[in-house]
């Protein structure tokens, strides 16, 4: 498993966030992460996920075990999909927003979920970022053993 | 005669080779072949054109199946994980008591699974005309403040249908993270287990009844 032995799940629909969710926290327990944060790493790959059910079409999210010289061990999670790119980014970790701003009230029955999605990522997660791919994009999540001290 | 000797020793090795070939057939064995370089006038050669063939086609038929069998498999183990996704992500709603309706909510809770939740809860509580619901989350480990916070937006829009609504089965970190979130927790109530809401529930509706 060391130096990443990846675990890869296609995501084609919101119920493909169940087994990628359910591998995340097996994965966490089995390298000692206490089973608080494996919930907690759980929500966050269900999250990522879902995201790429609903916003990215199609695509994939990656389990990676990775060690950090200061942080210890910690998993990454990698949520790839052919969607558009985020327009702003921090904006969509704001919750209750997407990335274009502000959910509306009216449309917010209608989306199944409460954009506070990304947020909880963030919460969860002690990196977090994204980039454009050749076909879609990409975002990365990394949370350590030892959680660093938040900004 | 003499001609006769070398020829007959031949096809007793070529029938030999035939037998062999059967008894591997009989044992699911179709990897092996007889040789094809047979003269066109032996006498062997369209039996052996014709044994080739058939193991041949015994071979894809064998291939085929096991292709079949492990779709089969497949299939079988995504609706495994299905159903479990499928236990997972319901939000049973009861009738525990008449007017009363429960939700329980157990395993991972993600913002979809918040968002569909509420939207089933407040559903029922328009069909059923119910007075009052308890979600009950001690099946509920951790909760993200996201989640939390709209939780509480739920038991104030089942309020604002007209139905009182409780949160129960809280564990210490999650009473910690919705005091952490500085949302505004007046107007909500909890009881510390599912039993305690519906004996609260249950009496109130006997005293109204009795005056």
């Amino acid at each position: 498993m060391e130096g990443g032995a990846a675990r890869r799940h296609l995501v084609q629909h919101v119920i493909d966030a169940f087994a990628a969710r359910r591998a995340a926290r097996e994965l966490a327990s089995e390298i000692g992460f206490d089973p608080r944060a494996c919930v907690e790493i759980a929500i966050a790959t269900s999250e990522l996920a879902v995201n790429i059910a609903k916003y990215g079409v199609r695509g994939h999210v990656t389990l990676e075990i990775v060690d950090h010289p200061r942080y210890g061990p910690g998993i990454s999670i990698t949520a790839s999909d052919c969607g558009p790119p985020f327009h702003d980014f921090e904006m969509a970790k704001r919750d209750g927003c997407d990335d274009a701003g502000p959910l509306d009230p009216v449309e917010f029955f209608n989306r199944h979920g409460l954009g506070t999605g990304l947020g909880a990522v963030s919460r969860f997660t002690d990196e977090l970022g994204w980039e454009p791919t050749a076909d879609g994009k990409l975002v990365r999540a990394v949370r350590y053993k030892n959680r660093p001290p938040r900004a | 005669m003499a001609n006769d000797e070398p020829l007959s020793t031949d096809l007793h090795a070529k029938i030999e080779d035939l037998f062999r070939i059967v008894t591997e057939i009989g044992r699911g064995d179709y990897s092996t072949r007889l040789p094809a370089d047979l003269p066109a006038d032996h006498v062997l050669h369209r039996l052996y054109a014709g044994v080739n063939e058939m193991v041949e086609s015994l071979a894809a038929q064998d291939q085929r199946n096991v292709d079949y069998q492990r779709e089969l498999e497949d299939k079988l183990a995504t609706i495994d994980q299905q159903r479990a996704a499928i236990r997972e992500l319901s939000t049973p709603i009861m009738e525990v008591w008449d007017g009363i309706l429960c939700l329980p909510v157990v395993g991972i809770m993600d913002s979809v699974r918040s968002a569909d939740m509420t939207d089933a809860l407040l559903r029922a509580v328009v069909a059923t005309r119910a007075r009052c619901t308890i979600i009950d989350i001690t099946g509920i480990e951790v909760m993200d403040t996201g989640t939390a916070d709209h939780f509480l937006r739920m038991a104030k829009a089942v309020q604002l249908l007209g139905a009182a609504c409780v949160l129960t089965g809280l564990n210490p970190q999650i009473a910690q993270t919705l005091v952490h979130m500085g949302v505004e927790l007046e107007g909500l109530v909890t009881h510390r287990s599912l039993r305690d809401a519906l004996q609260h529930f249950v009496v109130q509706r006997h005293a109204g009844r009795q005056r």
